[in-house]
């Protein structure tokens, strides 16, 4: 779900937690990011949709990703 | 898969080039066989390694990109085809795939690995891909990252089999006769096998009744599983021996281990001739009971085998084989010219047909987007079919169409509550007169009958009996739910034990209700084909034995051999113990005394 909407924008996205940084585009490195629900992470957006990006990505953390299960990533 | 392999084996130690030893695992078909190893690793050939030339990266990174865009085509197009047969719903289950094929983090990874490393591009995708199964992969409590990885590994098989230029990912190549060493065995690269090619099969993983072993039985091929990482220890083109019946395999045998071969399958064949002599003989017991004894198939050309290992008709022919080896659904006619011929070659004897048994381990993907979190507790067999009505239809309406081949009889899985038999009987009933208004011939009579698998349905089986003509009880699954231990797991497979004593009370409890209802009941596990369980079920009552064709000259030998009041003081007798040593140990010293060389072939 993340990757599906970080990828509707041209912006570099990346997430960094603890020394670990990925690109949120990638739904393997998020994967290999292993953040739980509850754990801190740093986002990076730049590019000439930054903002927009940022927004979407912030609503959906909000929005809790619409998931009571893990089912849908 | 990734993660620690755990088997009765030498685990941790390292590969050797040379030198013979030795390694056990679990007897999974009978057989002893010696020849050349042919380790596949999913299925492919093993990775070319290759150094690149400077000016060659720009190539091969552009061959990476064009076997990405080939699966990707793949993948839709496999998408597509599933759209079209499930109306219900939008097909989700290549979105993963689709997802980690483009993945930047993947492709970044190999391309830059290809151009500073200068590897090929098959060495640089393998690199990246286990280095991120390995992160993924290691926290083995989480089936969401798990089934993830399954995922990624076969989205790998593809693009490796695109970079190879090979077609069909889960096609099993051999060229030679070989010996085929694998991690596991898809149950459709085990259907594809080759009987003329593959003389025998060794696998890291698996159980005594995973479908690598079943079919490895029922195609005849010599086969040990459960090896822990037999992958590891052979090089293609090593000389191996698999004693199929010890459940051993031996590496780069010397000269003493290639002569103690030959002699030990001078026995074995003379062993075997023996009881190749029973095969016109009946199933009698010396005090003249008759125990009905039929083979369990998955295809229509192993009616061979049922017929030279002398087995009266079919106890449970599994038709999931028609739906697995192909990727659209088997049409009416197809699945009638199955059912037909079998009932036609094996008239007048019964032919027993399990409708559809999907999921759990068996292909799933063709009926929901996304995989059970616990699939041997979900949406499987009947419970699919109650929701799919039409494929039950088209499966019911064959059926119903080949009773008039033979003596066709229905028999429906995973029934675990009398609603579910009710509903399913009433559907029954339903597709049969919808062909009588159609004006189609059908058989006056056709029997129809309930797995009794589970164990809910073997605590109400009294309640059950007033539905159906006759029960089978299926042991494999019995027990694994009975003692909640899953068969497939190599972890635990050592756990699951037909010999529990509440498995045979269980049992005890079904045979005996159905007995004082006058109903026909039949074993279809493989507690059927093994001498011990054999020898016991026949002593609690059982009307029908159902093995797998190799397994009846021995059972029948042993039926022959004993007197049914003999084997009730037998059954007796072992209701009364509690532990599986005591019923083991008991039930040895009775077989013992049988027949010696029955027990010489099935351990050691």
């Amino acid at each position: 779900m993340l990757v599906q909407t970080t990828n509707k924008f041209k912006s570099e996205i990346l997430i960094k937690k603890n020394d670990m940084e990925v690109n949120a585009k990638s739904i393997l490195g998020i994967m290999m990011l292993a953040a739980e629900y509850g754990s801190s992470i740093v986002l990076t957006v730049s590019g000439e949709d930054a903002e927009e990006a940022l927004g979407a990505v912030t609503e959906l953390f909000e929005r809790k990703f619409d998931e009571k299960k893990k089912e849908n990533a | 898969m990734p993660g620690p392999r755990v088997g009765k084996t030498l685990r941790g130690k390292r590969k050797r080039k040379s030198g013979e030893f030795a390694v056990s695992g679990v007897a999974a078909s009978p057989g002893l066989v010696m020849a050349t190893a042919s380790v596949i690793s999913f299925g492919l050939p093993s990775i070319p390694i290759r150094k690149l030339r400077r000016n060659e990266v720009d190539d091969e990174i552009k061959r990476f990109r064009n076997s990405l865009t080939t699966t990707r085509d793949q993948c839709l197009k496999l998408q597509n085809g599933l759209k079209k047969k499930l109306k219900d719903k939008t097909p989700q289950i290549f979105d993963a795939h689709l997802l980690m094929i483009d993945d930047t983090f993947i492709t970044d990874q190999t391309i830059s690995l290809i151009r500073d490393k200068l590897v090929g591009a098959e060495q640089a995708y393998s690199i990246t891909v286990n280095k991120i199964v390995k992160v993924i992969g290691s926290d083995r409590n989480d089936n969401y990252l798990r089934e993830r990885v399954a995922d990624i590994r076969d989205v790998e098989r593809r693009v490796m089999a695109n970079l190879m230029g090979l077609t069909d990912p889960s096609r099993v190549d051999l060229k030679e006769q070989a010996i085929l060493v694998a991690h596991d065995l898809t149950p459709s690269q085990t259907a594809q096998l080759d009987r003329k090619l593959v003389l025998g099969c060794a696998t890291d993983v698996g159980g005594a009744t995973s479908h690598t072993a079943i079919l490895s039985r029922s195609l005849e091929i010599p086969a040990v599983v459960g090896l822990g990482n037999i992958t590891e220890l052979v090089d293609t083109g090593d000389e191996i021996i698999i004693d199929g019946y010890a459940g051993k395999v031996i590496i780069r045998p010397r000269k003493a281990e290639v002569q103690d071969f030959y002699f030990k399958a001078k026995d074995y064949r003379m062993i075997e001739n023996r009881l190749a002599k029973l095969r016109d003989l009946p199933a009698k017991t010396v005090d003249g009971r008759l125990v009905e004894l039929s083979a369990n198939i998955e295809f229509p050309k192993e009616v061979d085998s049922v017929i030279s290992h002398g087995a009266k008709g079919v106890g449970l022919f599994r038709s999931e084989f028609l739906y697995l080896t192909r990727s659209t659904l088997p049409t009416e006619e197809e699945q009638y010219q199955a059912y037909a011929e079998v009932a036609r070659r094996l008239n007048p004897d019964p032919v027993i047909i399990r409708t559809l048994d999907a999921g759990a381990d068996k292909f799933s993907a063709q009926f929901q987007s996304t995989p059970d979190p616990n699939p041997f507790l979900g949406n499987r067999a009947i419970r699919i079919c109650l929701k799919h009505k039409d494929i039950f239809r088209t499966q019911l309406r064959a059926l119903f169409r080949a009773t008039l081949e033979g003596n066709i009889k229905i028999l429906l899985p995973f029934i675990s509550t009398i609603e579910e038999l009710k509903k399913s009987m009433a559907f029954i009933r339903k597709v049969r007169r919808e062909l009588v208004d159609e004006g189609l011939p059908i058989s006056e009579k056709v029997e129809v009958g309930s797995m009794i698998e589970i164990p809910s349905a073997a605590m109400m089986v009294e309640d059950f009996l007033p539905f159906v003509n006759f029960i089978s009880i299926g042991t494999n699954d019995l027990i694994q739910y009975l003692i909640a231990v899953d068969r497939g797991n190599e972890r635990v497979a050592h756990l699951y034990e037909p010999f529990n004593p509440a498995v045979i009370r269980l049992i005890d409890f079904v045979i005996t209700k159905a007995k004082e209802n006058n109903k026909w009941v039949g074993v279809c596990g493989e507690m059927a084909g093994n001498p011990y369980s054999a020898l016991l079920l026949v002593g609690l009552g059982v009307d029908e034995l159902s093995a797998s064709p190799t397994s009846i000259p021995g059972i029948k030998k042993i039926i022959r051999s004993i007197s049914y009041s003999h084997a009730r003081e037998v059954a007796d007798k072992v209701l009364t113990l509690n532990s599986v040593g005591r019923i083991k140990n008991y039930l040895s010293q009775q077989v013992e005394e049988i027949d010696k060389g029955i027990i010489e072939l099935y351990t050691e």
